[in-house]
């Protein structure tokens, strides 16, 4: 770690600590709880919530729809990436697809989720329809990047199909789908706690911020707003040093 | 026999091929030289089935093993996974271990067998190409300036580590080289050829055994009308 990067450090950490006391500070003129409650109250809230068995109940409802929406978009992302990175005719037909779903505006997307599909579904479907343009793009990316010398190599000594996709397609795929999915992952939880505040399922994060304001809770919305970012950052920082480190052994040093 | 028999190829309207033929002797290794963008690498290519003639027959060979220019290895492999991968699918396993680690021993690569390739310099890697080029036991051998990105001293090191596997196992070898030293010291016929449309201007058979080239009158003066037939 260089000099310059330490100090960068340090100067992000003071950023978040002004952050925290410009808001402990307003938190202290405002006087009014039900407006802005303090960080301490906020801190206090979490440390309530943290110990129900509820928390968990919808904090694991809410990761389940994410992972669960994310993962088919990452299904059909690779399927269709896959598709349309090979061939320039089925990514002309594609692009449109993507480009639709991509410019609805998000909110159209929950409530046009909310008309067609179940209560518990509607995250579901609006977290894959967020992701999967992401997921799509960076496959495409990757599939351009595929190196045609290798291919070719791989085509001379007639390695079988099967092979040619478990040793070249994924793994030069792969630095692509790990941004892909670290930046993904990164995003989704915003879109669908928003779902869930609007299709308002048993259980989630969503409904419970939802619940939290019609009772004034204010405390509370600051609370399972620090739990979205948590995860967000989570995934998205967690995935990027977890999935980058495979990477780093192909660009040198031993095994 | 490998040989080509009337080929004519053209690209884009570009006649590089025209009636052209010629035979490679077998078992043996066949240099061939020629100005650069002449069609060498064509030539190679029509050999390994990866271009199709116009016209003109090609009694090659079913299956060809290919030295490219760049190791072209995997770099999310290993050396040995590397090697190993050309044979997967096609021999048991056992037979798979025992022949990449004579061919890894063969080319001086066991040390690094466990090593990526980002982690080995470009000789050690043109060295772990060569092993997986052989470990591939097809009776013809194709190479593309296998050498041309390596310096001097590790090019040698390597025509000596390829000889040696030739030695063990003779097959037939089509190699494609600027360098008239290395035609010498590799090469039982010596190919040269025209810009294109593609002529023979000279094949040389050299019966003079390889370790009695070096400093050789006859050897020297054949290297020298190489070199200026390949400058033009």
């Amino acid at each position: 770690m260089t000099v310059s990067s330490i100090s960068r450090k340090w100067i992000s950490f003071g950023a978040i600590f002004v952050m925290i006391a410009g808001w402990r500070i307003a938190a202290a003129i405002i006087k009014q709880p039900l407006i802005l409650p303090t960080p301490e109250e906020t801190i206090i809230q979490l440390r309530h919530l943290v110990v129900t068995v509820d928390f968990w109940l919808h904090l694991w409802a809410t990761l389940r729809r994410g992972l669960t929406g994310f993962g088919l978009s990452l299904i059909a992302g690779i399927v269709i990436g896959m598709l349309a990175g090979r061939d320039s005719k089925a990514e002309a037909f594609f692009r449109p697809f993507i480009i639709l779903v991509r410019s609805t505006p998000v909110v159209s997307l929950i409530v046009l989720a909310l008309i067609w599909l179940k209560r518990d579904s509607v995250a579901i479907f609006v977290t894959f329809l967020i992701a999967f343009p992401i997921v799509v793009q960076n496959v495409i990316e990757g599939v351009h990047n595929f190196d045609p010398e290798l291919q070719q190599m791989l085509m001379m000594y007639r390695v079988k199909t099967k092979r040619v996709f478990t040793h070249f397609y994924l793994p030069s795929l792969a630095p692509f789908l790990a941004a892909g999915i670290s930046s993904g992952l990164g995003i989704i939880w915003k879109v669908l706690v928003a779902a869930e505040v609007l299709a308002y399922p048993a259980l989630g994060i969503g409904t419970q911020l939802d619940t939290a304001r019609v009772y004034l809770q204010t405390d509370k919305v600051f609370a399972w707003t620090v739990v979205v970012m948590v995860i967000g950052l989570l995934f998205d920082y967690g995935l990027d040093l977890l999935l980058k480190k495979p990477f780093r052994v192909w660009k040198g040093a031993t095994e | 026999m490998v040989k080509m028999t009337a080929i004519g190829k053209s690209f884009d309207g570009l006649k590089v091929f025209d009636n052209f033929s010629i035979g490679f002797l077998e078992d043996k290794i066949t240099v061939i030289l020629g100005p650069s963008g002449c069609g060498k690498t064509t030539l190679l290519n029509i050999l390994a089935g990866l271009v199709k003639p116009d016209r003109g027959t090609v009694g090659s060979l079913d299956t060809v093993s290919y030295l490219f220019q760049e190791p072209r290895l995997l770099p999310w492999l290993t050396v040995w996974d590397n090697v190993a991968l050309v044979l997967r699918d096609k021999l048991p396993d056992a037979e798979i271990q025992s022949r990449v680690e004579y061919y890894l021993r063969a080319t001086g690569v066991s040390d690094y067998a466990r090593f990526y390739p980002a982690g080995l310099s470009g000789g050690l890697r043109q060295r772990a190409a060569i092993a997986r080029a052989f470990v591939y036991e097809m009776p013809l051998l194709l190479m593309d300036e296998p050498f041309k990105s390596l310096d001097i001293k590790t090019r040698y090191q390597l025509i000596e580590v390829l000889l040696e596997l030739w030695r063990q196992k003779p097959r037939t070898i089509i190699t494609v080289t600027h360098d008239p030293q290395e035609a010498v010291m590799l090469g039982d016929q010596i190919v040269i050829l025209s810009q294109k449309p593609v002529r023979i201007l000279k094949e040389v058979i050299i019966e003079l055994e390889r370790d009695e080239r070096a400093g050789d009158e006859g050897m020297l003066r054949l290297e020298k009308e190489i070199l200026e037939m390949v400058l033009g």
